[in-house]
């Protein structure tokens, strides 16, 4: 029963009367919103709870002084815990030590006993309460926080804040890597967290792990849980954590987490929430930070999957991926020079779909080896279809004419190789040091961006319209010497490193997506740009003199070296294989690893490259180069992979 | 009050910041499950048949006890209006203290011609008289889409294949273990709530309609369908919620009765407040549900782009639900879309019979 009162809203200055108690039932309230009276828990005009069931605790609150127990406390920051029906605080002693306080009705029982069942299964893991003391209904449980430890989002900040610091593999040992083994060691025993928050997990000067705040377990034997009412920790939950993809959470959940931290510690980004996008992975982490080694890269890629069934099934099966990225890292660092066996292959198709649409394939390649000094060159081109003037296959020829132009004065001028005049080409010969080699690259792109600005000045010397927007096309490069290979790459072509069951993307896109992450948008605004899939830097790019000439502007490929180890595939492609091999790319580029590793040498994987591309559609033109580098011959190095 | 049921309520968000308004909606999932103690009541079958084909009953018989009953009639004219004012008929108004569980079989071959205004009342009336309505379809008439969404509203489903028996006869036995008869959900509305969408999520996902209130008239019906041990009955549905005040708010009283009185209720509660992990708290079973029934609002979305000749819109649809279906891990429907994609990108086209396999793998 409700009955508005009569001066419901009111209240004269000064009057200091309970207006409800002249007018209202014994046992009800007046609404605070609307004024209605009533007897029911919910206010029949609002809806606003005003007779709770239970009593709602007094909170302390930031800033209360706690004098109870063994030193008095203040408390400085309220943080969010995962059962509703309690708080948690960071408090401040008078010594400047730092304590955890739990807080939660006397009378929870579940909550208490969930964090004993914790503690009795993590063991040392779990750091001890130091003290407890109650205050009314509430149990005030207070933890010290250890002097020497800092937590793991602690670690991950102040790599955000001294980016370039440590080494990434530094940095991978320091802060991911303790945290996995802490993961795997809990799997081992049977359980999973679900939602950790890194924040809670303290990591100590010798790398041992201790939670600060036993969060829930569950045992791995009775199955995912179920969707309900849960905490998502942003940039760290995985998407089923807050419901998506079924809302079932198994271990699979902690590897995400652990994907996470791993990503942050080599991206050297602030947490980002669209990691738990369900549809969209995050980007390589090397969009963020170029020194990112690729058997990590590979491996956070893999842990932070949107799809628990494609991530590692548990933290023991990370971890051990993790350790073997790191021995790869370090032997890619630390192996000595030496020849490889070089098997190389290649595959130029139209596309089934975009043949019917287009009958010019508008890629192009160029291929080139010399097996005496193990020196080639190697380069896929990807002719833009939009072109103001000229077409996508003439600029591709022109980044392939450079190519060859640079291979002939790698060995020492235009060497035809004729058989009748009886001339030997020349062993190419390359600069040791990696600028040098670099530059090389560099001028091969810039010759071909003169080619390409030839072309439309020989049709018009004065060009009419804006510069952009000509003719272009994308370019990959490879200068291979030995185990050394430098890689040059513009626009949005691929470049993958396959080894092991994992596989990297080398290079960044060069599109109006990536420049917008590393201007600091997150992903999902970034890709909500329309046509942020829109190359920004490409072969193809000029300016105006004064009489309207064409000038080519020097280009600004992305460069990066790699020590390849016997066992190591390169695959050079244009976007026609990556864009159709699968349902999304991170399916693709998944097919595309299982299909290099099963081709029993680099043509055939090559072919069944062009083959899965067709099959899923064939949208577009594929142009793909497969450099697989064996052990020298009659080393008997299996490559170790 | 009797019980024999469990009803479980959960709102996306459960908590937000106090005055905090936010552009999504928010969401809210009802549960009701009957439990295995309470004893079934008889079941009443009436079984007509609309224009040419067999009037399958054996199957039928054969699935049901000495206290059910099984009506058998041809509909006077091919239409689904006709064939449901003679099932009423058939089955008749019990009296009060008479409990049963009514359900009209309709077995459909060739096309209906039905108009729809009449034929919404038809299975409004059905509902008002707390009958449930099943379709099976035999051949190539009927559209088993179109049907699917009307029977849903009653509570029901619409079977296809050639031979409807052993399907009708799997129907009787869900039925069988039916614990309720005559169920509804009564949903009130507090003021300043806005009912969006309504959706059934389990057993068979379906949207059963935009939810529209007056300012005198805050209270919507709903019918579950058949309860049974462990098939309970899940709706969604979408509701507009003002910024507000600290506090605990009752956004809808949720109260699930039949003939003989209310047999579960429960608030549909939402908190706003000052708890340090106010946006961080998900009602994950909630947005799991949404995921789930969302394409079926994205299928028909198609369906009435595809006439539109809005290309655009239809291909982006078709790539939202391949997402959706990878999301999910359902293989048969990824394949299925995907396949429909592809011919939909070189033609411009999608056939009937890939478009109602579409729906019946989001509906499942």
């Amino acid at each position: 029963m409700a009955e508005k009162g009569d001066r419901a809203g009111h209240r004269d200055e000064g009057e200091g009367e309970d207006i409800g108690s002249e007018h209202t039932l014994p046992g009800a309230a007046i609404c605070p919103v609307c004024g209605l009276v009533g007897t029911e828990r919910f206010c029949g005009g609002c809806g606003l709870e005003v007779l709770p069931e239970e009593a709602t605790p007094t909170w302390p609150k930031v800033g209360e002084r706690l004098d109870e127990g063994e030193r008095p406390l203040e408390l400085t920051l309220a943080i969010a815990t995962t059962d509703p029906a309690a708080r948690r605080f960071v408090a401040v002693d008078a010594d400047g030590a730092r304590h955890d306080v739990f807080v939660a009705p006397r009378s929870a029982s579940d909550v208490h006993a969930q964090r004993a069942e914790t503690r009795a299964v993590l063991g040392e893991a779990a750091l001890s309460p130091t003290w407890a003391f109650d205050r009314g209904d509430l149990r005030f449980t207070v933890t010290r926080l250890p002097a020497d430890a800092s937590g793991v989002a602690e670690r991950l900040a102040s790599l955000v804040a001294d980016r370039m610091g440590p080494e990434p593999l530094d940095a991978v040992r320091a802060i991911a890597l303790p945290f996995v083994r802490f993961l795997a060691g809990l799997h081992d025993d049977g359980y999973f967290f679900g939602a950790l928050d890194p924040a809670d997990v303290l990591v100590d000067a010798a790398g041992r792990c201790s939670l600060r705040d036993p969060p829930p377990i569950h045992p791995v034997d009775r199955g995912p849980l179920s969707p309900g009412q849960r905490l998502v920790v942003p940039g760290y939950s995985a998407p089923e954590v807050g419901g998506r993809g079924g809302g079932r959470v198994g271990p699979a959940a902690d590897v995400f987490t652990a994907g996470a931290v791993l990503y942050y510690a080599l991206a050297r980004i602030a947490p980002l929430a669209d990691i738990a996008d369900p549809h969209e992975r995050l980007p390589p982490p090397r969009v963020y930070f170029a020194r990112v080694p690729p058997e990590l890269a590979a491996v956070a890629m893999r842990a932070i999957s949107p799809l628990a069934r494609r991530r590692y099934a548990d933290a023991g099966e990370l971890l051990s991926a993790l350790e073997w990225a790191i021995r790869e890292t370090e032997r890619r660092r630390d192996a000595p020079r030496r020849r490889l066996h070089l098997d190389i292959g290649h595959e130029l198709h139209i596309g089934v779909l975009k043949g019917q649409f287009a009958s010019v394939n508008q890629d192009d390649l160029f291929l080139a080896f010399d097996g005496r000094t193990g020196i080639g060159l190697f380069v896929v081109a990807d002719g833009v279809s939009i072109s103001e003037y000229g077409t996508g296959d003439l600029a591709s020829s022109c980044v392939r004419t450079a190519a060859l132009q640079t291979w002939r004065q790698l060995c020492n001028g235009d060497v035809s190789g004729d058989a009748d005049t009886g001339e030997v080409p020349s062993s190419p010969r390359l600069p040791a040091d990696d600028a040098g080699r670099r530059a090389i690259l560099g001028r091969m792109l810039d010759d071909a961006n003169g080619r390409i600005a030839g072309l439309v000045h020989e049709a018009m010397p004065r060009f009419p319209g804006p510069p952009e927007g000509i003719m272009a096309s994308t370019a990959l490069a490879a200068l291979v010497d030995g185990d050394r290979v430098t890689f040059a790459a513009i626009g949005d072509s691929r470049i993958y490193l396959v080894r092991a069951g994992h596989i990297a993307s080398l290079m960044v896109d060069d599109d109006f997506q990536t420049q917008l992450l590393r201007m600091g948008r997150a992903p999902s605004a970034a890709r909500s740009v329309p046509s942020g899939g829109a190359l920004v830097r490409c072969v193809g790019e000029f300016d105006k003199d004064a009489d309207d000439r064409l000038v080519p502007v020097p280009l600004e490929p992305e460069f990066r070296e790699l020590h390849v180890l016997p066992g190591d595939t390169i695959v050079m492609t244009s976007d026609g294989v990556p864009d159709y091999a699968g349902l999304d790319e991170e399916d693709a580029e998944d097919r595309m690893r299982k299909v290099v590793e099963a081709a029993p040498g680099a043509p055939w994987a090559a072919f069944e490259l062009m083959v899965l591309a067709n099959r899923g559609g064939g949208g577009d033109n594929i142009g793909c180069v497969v450099l697989r580098f064996g052990p020298p011959l009659g080393s008997g190095d299996d490559g170790g992979a | 009050m009797m019980s024999g049921l469990t009803l479980r309520t959960a709102v996306q968000p459960p908590v937000r910041g106090p005055g905090e308004t936010s552009n999504e909606a928010v969401a809210a999932l009802l549960t009701v499950e009957a439990e295995a103690t309470a004893e079934a009541p008889p079941l009443h079958v009436a079984l007509v048949r609309v224009g040419a084909g067999p009037l399958v009953d054996e199957a039928v018989r054969g699935a049901l006890r000495a206290e059910d009953r099984l009506l058998l009639a041809d509909a006077p004219a091919d239409s689904l209006t006709a064939a449901l004012a003679t099932a009423r008929r058939l089955l008749g108004t019990p009296a009060a203290e008479t409990p049963r569980i009514a359900r009209v079989f309709v077995l459909a071959g060739d096309p209906l011609d039905d108009d729809a205004d009449r034929l919404y009342d038809a299975v409004s009336a059905l509902t008002a008289s707390h009958v449930g309505l099943d379709v099976f379809v035999d051949g190539d008439g009927p559209d088993p889409g179109a049907l699917g969404r009307l029977a849903a509203v009653a509570g029901g489903d619409v079977f296809e294949g050639d031979a409807p028996g052993p399907t009708m006869a799997e129907r009787i036995a869900v039925l069988r273990r039916q614990r309720a008869a005559g169920l509804r959900i009564d949903l009130t509305f507090a003021p300043g709530i806005e009912p969006g969408a309504l959706f059934r999520v389990t057993p068979t996902a379906a949207f059963l309609g935009s939810l529209r209130l007056t300012a005198s008239e805050r209270t919507l019906t709903i019918d579950p369908g058949p309860l049974a041990p462990g098939r309970p009955t899940a709706l969604l549905l979408t509701l507009g919620v003002p910024a507000r005040r600290m506090g605990v708010w009752r956004l809808a009283q949720v109260t699930v009765a039949d003939d003989h009185g209310v047999r579960a209720r429960a608030p549909l509660v939402q908190r706003h407040g000052d708890d340090p992990g106010a946006g961080r708290r998900v009602a994950a079973d909630v947005v799991a549900a949404r995921d789930r029934v969302e394409p079926v609002a994205w299928l028909e979305d198609v369906v009435q782009a595809l006439p539109d000749g809005d290309h655009r819109r239809v291909a982006a649809l078709l790539e939202r639900l391949q997402r959706r279906f990878v999301e999910l891990h359902r293989e048969e429907a990824t394949a299925l879309v995907i396949e429909a994609r592809q011919r939909f990108l070189r033609s411009g086209r999608i056939d009937a019979d890939a478009l109602d396999a579409l729906r019946r793998y989001a509906a499942t």
